[in-house]
């Protein structure tokens, strides 16, 4: 294990800041004092209801402590007969090779105060500007200053208290202590949370899941869609194709009627020509008959010439019947023409309409089967969605991404539930560490008053069920673990001082202060206890130790005592080591 | 600048990288959080130093923390693709009568259910009515046979509602008729007008005329009559309360 300074978090520890000084103003017994105090060890002396514990109490409520031992409210902290207090810390924060203990504040001393009323209401001035509780408990928490924990400040009876809590509390007062109490409940807090978002992830992949049932749909309608198009498409070409059929339809018409104009046409130059030639030979006959006949000709000749002209007569007459046929016939095919030629203009503008000329072979009536079962298809498909391509190539990424950021997210969980299992090992190695220097710190304070013990560690494998185990055994008895009632008082104050003290060079908080810690103590072992105390405190020299008893402590030089007693009711503190007796009544 | 203090700045960095993130609301998979953790790794790995290992821890549920938000991010998303208010209402002209029907009543969850007394129910009484013994069996077998007839009749619902509208209308009249010179009818010498026999049946339509505001009742709290206000026209009542007349086998109670 590294040394102290790593333990500890604090490799400035040369530049911790001190309570230069407390001042209480009506506060408990306390009209207005000023208690100066120093580095090193500082005992407040004086007899019982002096107002020794208030000035620790005064400690706490200005550093916003929330619980207080003689006062569960705050206002009753107030002197009788007045009706606001303040209490005030003033640390030292002079630069130490350039450095400020307290580097956010650049002032000499930074004073953290505390006003209360009568009311219940309170307030929070850091160098006398308003600050919030958060803001206070933030500033302190920094300089590993903890009011509430018992191991920083230890009030009257917080030693029984420290004895009788459950051992998991006691680790947890102790990870505080030292500075390290975001560890566990971090990892713990990290851990809880990552374990319940894998537990959703069931509840996310069904949501994965409707969501692909989402893009299932727009692809269904897409499909729609996209087939709609294509029958439409398919649809405007077959009307296409259909009205260029008719047209089609109406040119073959049109072409058969000038087919029949034309025969009928060469029919008739035809009639008429053959009109011609036998309407000359039949005259031609006539002339030949008439000069036979004036020749007197031979009946045979004139018979035959007859015969020819009736013959070819006859054959004029049918020829020009003929003629007439195909003239009406021609008149006819004339108005059809008219007709089809409407028909045939009427059918191009249509079809141009319905877009350029196709060429087709079909008939119209085939297109138009075709064109009526297209319409029954799309009639089949409903109303597909317009947007239907749009929201599905959208639900389409959208749920690519998804997919691809929920591994991602499985991944991170995973790997960061990884990383929670190696910080627990660090925590458990942290601990492990710092009980292997503290234990044996412990076993010599307790060899000094005849006593042996051990420190265990529990249930380390369980973030939350981890505990810290105190043993101790006086008069040659083996080790037992420290309870309330196993031990007698005095021997529970002897371990718990013990443990505190073997405790102190890995706590963070510039200060530590208890309470009364003498009581129950027979003689030997106070002086026992109060000579490791001083030599604890001589040898950390840049720690502030302050320490509340009633009965008489041997005076040393590194020693500030203040002695607290009562004047006409109200308490006076007296420091002599400045020499300097302080009454309130003279402030 | 010592390690720890780099190491702590960059810690810093990240945590207040995993803030700003938070608070600005941005893609949470904008942050590379596998990159983060191995840095972070590399950084713990490094250093014993407490504040380190602490603020390590921080840093881990900050980003713990991130990866809740991509969690939340991602099914929001996901949820987007079927719970968009846009989607829901295209889908909704999208689809045909038949789908809407069919999702309305999948939708559909009946919060009231509505029990009718029907012909069939009170011919099921009737027999459990008459199943039971009775004190008076002569009574209990007329009652029933009244009731029995009713039942076993087939009668048209509308015909029977004329009927008991024209009861009412005779009753009211009856009614304005027996009224002394103050105006009051005594109810229970009403309701016995015709009998024994038929005070519940006018019991039970005078609470009809009564309860519509064409007649008022008036109780005697000392002595206990009950007397009947009938009004020509039906009277508005800013409040009402409510007043409890019994019958039994032997008659009004009270």
């Amino acid at each position: 294990m590294a040394g102290r300074g790593d333990v500890s978090g604090t490799e400035r520890s040369n530049i911790r800041p001190y309570i230069r000084e407390v001042i209480l103003e009506n506060f408990m017994s306390h009209e207005y004092s000023r208690i100066p105090l120093q580095r090193g060890l500082n005992v407040i002396v004086g007899p019982n209801g002096a107002g020794k514990s208030s000035i620790l109490l005064g400690i706490a409520v200005a550093l916003g402590q929330t619980y207080t031992e003689r006062g569960h409210r705050l206002s009753d902290l107030i002197r009788r007969g007045s009706e606001a207090s303040r209490v005030a810390v003033v640390f030292d924060n002079r630069p130490v090779d350039g450095a400020r203990p307290i580097p956010s504040i650049q002032s000499d001393t930074v004073t953290v105060a505390r006003f209360m009323k009568k009311n219940g209401d309170y307030w929070h001035y850091v160098n006398n500007r308003f600050r919030t509780k958060a803001e206070v408990e933030n500033l302190l928490t920094r300089i590993g200053i903890r009011p509430d924990n018992m191991l920083i400040i230890m009030h009257q009876n917080m030693i029984e208290q420290f004895v009788t809590r459950d051992s998991r509390d006691k680790l947890a007062m102790v990870e505080e202590a030292v500075g390290a109490a975001g560890l566990r409940e971090r990892i713990r807090d990290a851990e809880a949370r990552l374990n319940s978002l894998i537990a959703e992830e069931a509840v996310l992949r069904k949501t994965l899941e409707d969501a692909r049932a989402a893009v299932d749909y727009w692809r269904e309608e897409y499909q729609k869609l996209s087939l709609f198009k294509q029958l439409e498409e398919r649809r405007l070409q077959l009307e296409r194709e259909y009205y260029w059929a008719l047209v089609r339809e109406a040119e073959k018409s049109k072409e058969r009627i000038e087919s029949e104009m034309s025969f009928s046409l060469q029919e008739v130059s035809r009639l008429t020509q053959e009109i011609g030639a036998l309407s000359e030979r039949v005259s031609e006959f006539r002339q030949n008959i008439l000069q036979s006949h004036r020749a007197g000709a031979p009946e045979a000749a004139f018979t035959e010439q007859l015969d020819k002209l009736l013959k070819d007569s006859e054959l004029l007459g049918r020829k020009k019947e003929r003629k007439e046929m195909h003239e009406a016939e021609l008149k006819e095919l004339r108005y059809e023409l008219a007709a089809a030629e409407k028909e045939l203009s009427r059918r191009v503008a249509e079809a141009s309409a319905k877009g350029e000329r196709v060429a087709t072979n079909r008939r119209p009536q085939e297109l138009s089967d075709e064109i009526k079962t297209v319409g029954l298809q799309i009639a089949a498909l409903g109303t597909p969605t317009p947007q239907a391509e749009e929201m599905y190539f959208i639900a389409e990424s959208k749920f690519r991404e998804a997919e691809l950021k929920a591994a991602q997210l499985s991944e991170n969980a995973r790997k960061a539930l990884e990383e929670t299992e190696y910080r627990k090992e660090k925590w458990r190695s942290f601990l492990r560490e710092l009980i292997s220097l503290v234990e044996p710190q412990y076993q010599r304070i307790l060899s000094y008053v005849g006593a042996v013990g051990k420190i265990e560690l529990h249930n380390l494998h369980d973030v939350d069920k981890a505990s810290i185990e105190i043993y101790v055994g006086f008069r040659g008895v083996e080790p037992q673990l420290l309870t309330a009632y196993t031990q007698s008082g005095g021997e529970r104050i002897v371990a718990t001082m013990a443990f505190l003290l073997a405790l102190q060079k890995y706590i963070k908080s510039p200060f530590r202060a208890v309470d009364e810690f003498d009581v129950h103590l027979d003689p030997l072992n106070r002086e026992r206890i109060i000579n490791i105390l001083t030599t604890t405190a001589r040898e950390d020299g840049d720690v502030q130790y302050i320490v509340i008893t009633p009965g008489k402590v041997p005076f040393t030089e590194e020693m500030n005592v203040i002695v607290v007693q009562n004047v006409k009711g109200r308490s006076t503190v007296l420091t002599p080591t400045a020499a300097e007796a302080v009454q309130s009544e003279q402030r | 600048m010592s390690s720890v203090r780099i190491a702590k700045e960059e810690l810093e960095r990240i945590i207040a990288l995993c803030q700003a993130l938070e608070k600005t609301g941005s893609d949470p998979f904008n942050l590379d959080v596998k990159t983060l953790l191995n840095r972070l790794r590399s950084i713990v790995e490094k250093s014993k130093n407490l504040d380190i290992i602490v603020l390590d821890a921080e840093t881990l549920y900050r980003i713990a923390l991130v990866i809740a938000l991509q969690h939340k991010w991602l099914k929001d998303r996901a949820s987007s693709l079927f719970v968009d208010s846009q989607l829901v209402s295209l889908k909704i002209v999208a689809a045909d009568v038949r789908e809407l029907a069919s999702a309305f009543a999948s939708c559909w969850r009946p919060i009231v259910s509505l029990e009718q007394l029907t012909r069939g129910m009170v011919s099921e009484g009737y027999e459990y009515f008459l199943s039971l013994p009775t004190r008076t069996a002569a009574r209990a077998q007329a009652l029933g046979e009244g009731v029995g007839e009713v039942v076993s009749a087939p009668t048209n619902l509308f015909e029977e509602r004329q009927v008991v509208e024209e009861d009412l209308k005779k009753l009211h009249r009856e009614m304005l008729a027996a009224r002394n010179d103050e105006g009051y009818v005594n109810y229970l010498a009403f309701l016995k007008a015709e009998g024994e026999d038929k005070v519940v049946a006018r019991a039970y339509l005078t609470a009809f005329l009564v309860t519509e505001g064409y007649a008022e009742l008036v109780k005697n709290p000392l002595t206990g009559e009950i007397w009947l206000q009938p009004f020509e026209q039906k009277q508005e009542r800013r409040s009402v309360a409510s007043l409890v007349t019994v019958f039994r086998g032997d008659g009004f109670v009270g």
